[in-house]
């Protein structure tokens, strides 16, 4: 097991960049997701990585050993695809041994070996079985067991659950994390939907356009997104215009969706009109009583476990709320006013560097 | 299923046409091939003196001329068209076109005029035959008893023109079927191999190779099938040393209207063929793709 290094690697298509100087170093043992739309790059990313796609600039290192010119049947790195790309034509077995087979492992060795291997993604008993007859969540292990039998140093995930449905999906994705975990292998993780990434990842790194946006732990990028393309991009979010009314020392007054809050200022700001954010569960609905921002109640959809409303406060400004459905919740009904209690400790003034680096 | 009967009518122009130009004929094919052809007349009954003949070491020899002839043109057009259709899976699109063009080609002209063509460049008079005239290549040859003094290079008149013809002619049937099977690979299976430690070498034989198998079969069977009837071009590149089976047919019907005779070779024919197809079914079965 072992870190990797991306060191300032691009890659280009003619005069088209698909990674634009990427510097990334992800730690021995540690779960990195590589998260961002089709086309940002993160697949290229991916592909340096196995040798499948060679920078046009940059070097790559699996602990000190630059490998970036090392053919990708040598790197020593386990590599699942969406699909799977199991052998048609073998066995489990066969497909989960092929690698030991190419390094002439003994045939004994083999045998324990995949024993081992089967029993970690626990598909012992499907040995003979042709990977047509397995289901989505037996293929996906039996790829995961074909890489893990060679015990690489780093291991590649380009979307593995996609081909599968959600409960499977959700059901993979805990089991997947927990065997990275035991196994403490080097992973990166290449995925476009922000649920499985915040869910598994010890860091995520956001790409746009070829360029890192923002690395962090979920929390992080949740919490405090570097552009308004991850705050939109991770998760709902309702992003508004502010007015500063006043400042004293280090807070601010702003009036934001009718509200007036005093917040932290933080130290980039240099608007006199910046846009905050403020993520939907953290707006209640309260009885219009006293003087704080009204609003009305537009739509209203039940989830069971949540309820999302859609309300519109005094100055015309639509916002997205969710609530928990709980008892001690107000919930009011479409077409009722209602006052929106803001914390200030949720509002979070985005950085003005709109979506960064883009050339 | 009303619906299904309906469309079923628009088979019925292309079925009235079989009927009439395939299936009869071969209804009388097989009467024909138990009649008796004595003092050069033909009479029906149920007779198996075609197929008895068939059998003598004179006709039988011809059949398996045939047949070897008709491996060999098997295997080089398989070893021709392999490179070639991987070629095609690994060029832009642009390039495929052309090199597919390219294949295709030899369909789109006569095969006497393409038979013809290659007579101008292996004859003793032909464009190789100079060179190595000119060269003094073929002096040396002589000299050394190799061929014979008024001679060129023996490049056609033989079996070697006759196999180097028909693989030329052939080759688009061989190199289609493959193909199709190479670009029906996910490439991410390739890539999953290389990842896992392939070699080249080893990715060509454990996968890309095994799962060409359902193409290299069919094709195989159609080069193999197509040789079998072999005609036109040995009467003009075998140069009356080359003779086949189909050959001996014409001949049979053209210059001693000898129907019986020619209907049981026919058949005879045909049940190699059906065999082949038949022991092709198998291969593809037993193959894992």
């Amino acid at each position: 097991m072992s870190k990797l290094t991306f060191e300032n690697v691009s890659r280009y298509y003619g005069e088209t960049c698909a990674v634009a100087d990427l510097n990334l170093t992800v730690s021995d043992g540690e779960f990195l997701t590589l998260l961002g739309p089709s086309g940002c790059g993160k697949t290229t990313s991916l592909r340096m990585v196995s040798g499948f796609v060679e920078p046009t600039s940059g070097r790559i290192f699996i602990g000190d050993a630059d490998i970036t010119n090392v053919l990708p049947e040598k790197r020593s790195i386990g590599l699942v695809f969406q699909n799977y790309a199991l052998f048609p034509h073998m066995t489990v077995g066969e497909n989960v041994t092929f690698g030991l087979k190419m390094a002439k492992v003994g045939k004994a060795e083999q045998e324990t070996r995949l024993k081992e291997a089967l029993k970690l993604v626990q598909l012992e008993g499907l040995v003979d079985r042709m990977p047509r007859e397995l289901s989505g969540g037996q293929q996906q292990r039996v790829a995961l067991a074909r890489s893990l039998i060679l015990r690489p140093n780093v291991l590649l995930l380009d979307e593995p659950f996609g081909a599968l449905d959600k409960q499977l999906r959700d059901y993979m994705r805990a089991e997947l994390r927990a065997l990275q975990i035991e196994l403490g292998i080097t992973t990166i993780f290449v995925t476009h939907d922000q649920d499985e990434a915040m869910s598994m990842s010890d860091r995520i790194c956001i790409m746009n356009h070829g360029h890192v946006n923002q690395i962090g732990t979920p929390e992080e990028v949740y919490r405090t997104p570097a552009n308004k393309f991850i705050a939109e991009f991770m998760g709902q979010s309702n992003i508004l215009p502010a007015n500063i009314v006043g400042s004293g020392g280090k807070m601010v007054t702003i009036r934001v969706a009718g509200a007036t809050l005093e917040i932290d200022a933080p130290s980039y700001m240099d608007s006199e009109q910046p846009e905050v954010l403020i993520r939907p569960e953290r707006i209640s609905l309260q009885p219009p009583k006293g003087t704080g921002a009204k609003a009305k109640v537009i739509d209203k959809q039940y989830f069971g476990s949540l309820i999302e409303y859609a309300v519109e406060s005094q100055d015309g400004t639509t916002l997205s709320v969710t609530a928990a459905t709980n008892n001690s919740n107000h919930e009011p009904s479409e077409g009722d006013m209602v006052m929106l209690d803001i914390d200030a400790s949720a509002v979070f003034v985005l950085p003005q560097r709109e979506a960064s680096h883009r050339p | 299923m009303k619906a299904n009967k309906r469309s079923m009518t628009l088979l019925l122009p292309a079925l009235v046409l079989y009927l009439i130009t395939f299936t009869a004929p071969l209804v009388v094919l097989l009467v024909l091939s138990f009649g008796r052809f004595d003092k050069s007349i033909t009479t029906l009954g149920f007779h198996l003196d075609g197929y008895i003949k068939f059998f003598e070491p004179t006709y039988l020899r011809v059949f398996f001329d045939t047949f070897f002839i008709s491996v060999y043109i098997t295997f080089f057009c398989l070893i021709l068209s392999f490179p070639v259709a991987i070629l095609m899976r690994r060029v832009q699109p642009f390039m495929k076109n052309i090199i597919l063009f390219c294949v295709i080609s030899p369909l789109l002209t006569s095969i006497i005029v393409r038979n013809s063509a290659w007579m101008l460049v292996l004859g003793n008079q032909g464009i190789i035959n100079q060179f190595a005239d000119y060269i003094g290549l073929n002096d040396v040859l002589r000299d050394m008893g190799l061929i014979s003094r008024f001679a060129g290079l023996p490049l056609m008149n033989n079996v070697f023109g006759v196999v180097l013809g028909t693989v030329h002619v052939y080759l688009p049937f061989m190199v289609l079927p493959i193909y199709a099977s190479l670009s029906a690979i996910n490439p991410s299976i390739e890539e999953s191999a290389r990842n896992l430690g392939a070699s080249s070498m080893q990715l060509f034989r454990n996968i890309t190779w095994p799962l060409s198998l359902p193409g290299v079969i069919a094709g195989c069977t159609l080069v193999f099938i197509l040789s079998m009837g072999l005609y036109v071009t040995p009467v003009i590149m075998g140069g009356n040393k080359v003779v086949t089976i189909p050959m001996i047919i014409t001949g049979l019907v053209r210059d001693r209207y000898n129907w019986p005779t020619a209907s049981a070779f026919s058949v005879m024919l045909l049940i190699t063929i059906l065999f082949t197809v038949y022991v092709s079914r198998l291969l593809q079965r037993s193959v894992k793709v």
